[in-house]
């Protein structure tokens, strides 16, 4: 019924006396937020061209950076399939099949997200050759980015009718042929959206890679920047990214065609049946333990083996990391709520302009924020510093500049979540506030507000287990002396005394398993 | 509560014109339902008036006020002051029945319970309800908290978009009473659009018949009924048979009888309107009947509870077949030969060319949804 509804043919792109559009208001908030954004891609791109064109082009075209650009490129191009496919399955199994446990599940197949990456890939690193190298780092990326697809696969899913389903089965159609036909060209636009976040973080991941001793783009600007200080050469690799993540942004919406994610279908009201056949609980138990062991009770064990294991002189360490956890522990949550707040703050009119006025300028300025999240971290964070101790040394080095980075970083993140939730409100709702009186303005205080909050929840909580889970940002642009969780776990796992970095790992990790459940529970919410 | 007047409406969706100058004046204190099949362009007209939709030309006035010209929408929804009462209510999920009526209330009177309660007595709904939330409601109470909602604020003005689909027989009768009954003690101006034709009798003081875009017949239900403007839009409104005959000395002669015309009409060939209603049957033909008498063969019996509507096949009709509606028990059988008469009187439209379609199959029963 959603399909036929008025408010689908009254879009805004056929309608010619064009009135909801973009109000200038909206517009100009979300063109702060995009300037905001663009000024580290800015300044690394100038960066990349100050020494002309041809230097930049003769950087590129040296072996080694093909070498890198080839694995940066080819570890995205196999995993983001990779983690489509997984999470898909993985909604597939909650949302549509009788699982034993479900809450239980769906958190444990969240958490690999919210765990730090540089924790997760740590751990692996340390099980043995077989986890290194490209297989490490492609089994990586699908393990902790595939919740992401399950996240926003099983919030589509639970949005479709189920009717569509059962006429499917109705007439005879295997579920596998119901699925393929039915329900996967449906669930397309949270598919292909979710995948755009997984095929851009791919190209610029760094700390697990680093600890996977795998060399991609990101790695090598970090070794560049080490040894060298000049951040010409990395300007000019990340350049690179930033063109790979154009491609993806254009690639996705060309691939999504008219298909809309910003309105889902409002449906549902029963929950769809599920198709309980007690020969195949085995093999879907079976798909579930492999998931979440992978993700989440390997680095688990690993990190209790770690700091449990035996010898008094890994308990003597351990013991001695405890006197520095509390401040780190109140450094990082600090930082992450801090954060979470501003760029939930920001996110919220770009996802309120993309889902009400989808026009293409919209599309435009909410793809502009997307662009960030290709820029490597550190790059990122190095642009940031540059420019501040360019232009405002007093920033150079404060809190409020680190939580800039992390802002323009994980806004992406928070725009999907919101987006995902504002899309879920019913257009008449917003209508027949306005009949009763309410401003625009009002509408969203007293209807949009209240209804997305568990978007918005969902939105804080992703930014601040991300937060948590950086490192590079931090190294760079945190103030002198402060320390993060991230920063003492590293410290410590430098040396050969894992046992003192457990600790750390610990509380990390016990931070994102609270903050899958709070994602669970606000952004898996069945209605 | 003021008259509501829109004159020249058009508006275009891309190539298609949704409506086009369309007229249609609500006066006020009255309840004007608008019928129309799918498609009619109904939502958009009530959208339109609502201001949640740019019209692309024509005018909208609400008493003395201008709402909308095809220029530019003069007035935004929110100072429109029209209440609107959407297909399925559309009540806020977060606030409870309270907090919903009170929705559209200046701040300082949105906790005034007497106000409220007031309100959802109108309505037929009682102090009970106030801390519901939507979800705990049937869906008459819900479309009866949207219609309270609406009414609140005491509107100019009042639309219902499909106020009664998807409610059950007895549930939509029921709520079709209170919100008839709430609308007149409210003294609303109001204007419901629906695709059904009965609802558009019982509860509309006047009937706007929608079609391509614009209002094509307006007046008293009663009216409009017995003397549609076309013989589509008597298809439309209900069975009929349509029969091709002639007018002479304001009476229409048709195979089934003579008949006396409504209004005046010129002589000459034309298509003869005659409802189920007016036909009735008879085992045997009544000697003392001076009329001609005619008979037809039962095709089929179909029943409706309080009567039954009757196909015959008629000599010099036949293969259109012809609906009679009988109340009550039907002594027949199918296949049995009956006697028919006529009642009342016949609207006419003078014929260039031969009588449309069959009956059976232009009936006015349209079961598509809206919009």
């Amino acid at each position: 019924m959603s399909l036929a509804s008025p408010a689908l043919t009254d879009s805004p792109r056929t309608r010619k006396g064009r009135i909801p559009g973009p109000p200038a208001a909206l517009l100009a908030i979300c063109a702060v937020v995009d300037l905001i954004v663009l000024v580290p891609i800015a300044i690394t791109v100038y960066d990349a061209l100050k020494g002309g064109v041809p230097h930049a082009a003769h950087l590129l075209s040296t072996r080694g950076s093909w070498t890198l650009i080839g694995n940066t490129v080819g570890v995205a191009l196999i995993a983001t399939p990779l983690c489509g496919i997984l999470g898909t399955v993985e909604a597939w199994l909650i949302e549509r099949t009788a699982i034993p446990l479900k809450a239980v599940w769906s958190v444990l197949l969240v958490a690999p997200l919210t765990m730090p990456l540089f924790v997760t890939s740590y751990t692996w690193a340390h099980l043995g050759p077989l986890f290194q190298g490209e297989v490490g780092a492609i089994g990586i990326i699908v393990v902790s980015y595939s919740p992401l697809v399950f996240l926003l696969v099983s919030a589509a899913l639970r949005g479709l009718d189920p009717a569509l389903e059962e006429v499917a089965l109705s007439m005879g159609w295997s579920p596998a042929r119901t699925f393929l036909t039915v329900v996967l060209p449906q669930l397309w636009p949270a598919l292909l959206g979710s995948m755009l976040l997984v095929g851009l973080d791919a190209l610029v991941e760094f700390d697990a890679f680093v600890a996977l001793s795998f060399q991609t783009v990101s790695t090598t600007i970090y070794a560049q920047y080490q040894t060298s200080f000049s951040s010409s050469g990395a300007a000019v690799l990340s350049t690179s990214t930033i063109l790979f993540c154009i491609i993806l942004l254009a690639g996705e919406r060309l691939f999504r065609g008219n298909r809309n994610y910003t309105r889902l279908a409002q449906g549902a009201q029963r929950p769809a049946i599920l198709r309980f056949n007690a020969r195949t609980l085995p093999i879907r138990l079976g798909l579930l333990i492999i998931f979440a062991g992978m993700g989440i009770v390997l680095p688990l064990a690993t990190l209790i083996y770690w700091f449990t294991s035996g010898s008094t002189l890994a308990f003597n360490l351990a013991s001695a990391s405890l006197g520095s956890l509390p401040a780190a522990t109140l450094t990082s949550l600090l930082l992450g709520m801090g954060t979470a707040a501003f760029t939930v703050l920001l996110a919220f009119p770009v996802a309120l302009l993309i889902t009400r006025h989808p026009t293409f300028l919209a599309n435009v300025m909410e793809r502009t924020v997307f662009l960030a999240f290709a820029l490597p971290d550190l790059v990122a964070a190095i642009a940031i510093s540059s420019g501040a101790s360019a232009a405002a040394p007093w920033l150079y080095e404060t809190v409020p500049l680190l939580i800039y980075a992390y802002l323009i970083l994980y806004l992406p993140l928070a725009v999907v979540a919101i987006r995902t939730s504002l899309g879920q409100i019913e257009p008449r709702l917003e209508e027949v506030a306005r009949t009763l009186g309410s401003t625009p303005l009002g509408v969203i205080r007293r209807i949009v507000l209240p209804l997305s909050r568990p978007g918005l929840g969902a939105a804080a909580v992703l930014v601040f287990a991300f937060v948590l889970g950086d490192l590079s940002t931090t190294q760079v642009l945190s103030p002198p002396g402060m320390t993060t969780l991230g920063t003492e776990f590293w410290a410590n796992s430098s040396t050969v005394a894992f046992a003192a970095a457990a600790p750390f790992a610990l509380v990390l990790a016990l931070l994102a398993g609270i903050a899958a459940i709070l994602l669970m529970r606000w952004f898996g919410k069945r209605r | 509560m003021s008259e509501l007047r829109c004159t020249g409406l058009t508006k275009k969706f891309g190539t298609r014109e949704v409506l086009s100058s369309l007229d249609l004046t609500v006066p006020n204190e009255s309840i004007v339902a608008i019928v129309g099949p799918s498609g009619s362009g109904k939502t958009t007209l009530l959208r339109s008036i609502l201001g949640l939709v740019a019209i692309d030309e024509g005018t909208i006035h609400l008493g003395d006020r201008e709402l909308s010209n095809g220029h530019s929408r003069l007035v935004p929804p929110h100072r429109r002051t029209i209440g609107y009462v959407p297909q399925e209510g559309a009540l806020f999920p977060h606030l409870t029945v309270f907090e919903n009526v009170g929705f559209g209330l200046p701040r300082g009177e949105r906790k005034d319970v007497t106000h409220i309660d007031r309100v959802l007595s109108i309505v037929g709904l009682n102090a009970n309800y106030r801390n519901r939330k939507p979800h705990e409601l049937s869906g008459g109470e819900q479309r009866r908290v949207a219609l309270a909602r609406a009414l609140a604020p005491s509107p100019s003005c009042v639309v219902l978009d499909e106020p009664f689909t998807g409610l059950d027989a007895s549930l939509r009768q029921t709520t079709r009473t209170a919100v008839a009954a709430a609308l007149r003690t409210s003294h609303a101006t109001a204007v419901f659009v629906t695709h059904d034709q009965q609802e558009a009798f019982s509860l509309g003081d006047y009937i706007g018949i929608l079609r391509n875009g614009s209002i094509c017949q307006f007046g008293p239900p009663e009216d409009v009924y017995r003397e549609p403007a076309d013989p589509d839009t008597a298809q439309f409104l209900g069975e009929t048979n349509i029969l091709s005959g002639t007018v002479t000395r304001n009476h229409a002669m048709t195979a089934l009888g003579k008949l006396p015309v409504l209004g005046s009409h010129d002589d000459g060939p034309a298509h003869i309107l005659i409802r189920p209603e007016q036909l009735h049957l008879h085992g045997s033909a009544r000697p003392d009947d001076s009329d001609m008498q005619v008979h037809g063969r039962i095709l089929s019996i179909t029943f409706f509870g309080a009567h039954s509507l009757i196909s015959l096949a008629v000599n010099g009709i036949y293969p259109k077949q012809i609906i009679a509606q009988h109340q009550g028990h039907v002594p027949w059988d199918e296949g049995e030969q009956v006697f028919i008469s006529l009642t009342g009187r016949a609207a006419c439209y003078p014929s260039p060319k031969p009588a449309p379609a069959d009956p059976e199959t232009d009936d006015g029963r349209t079961s598509n949804d809206d919009s």
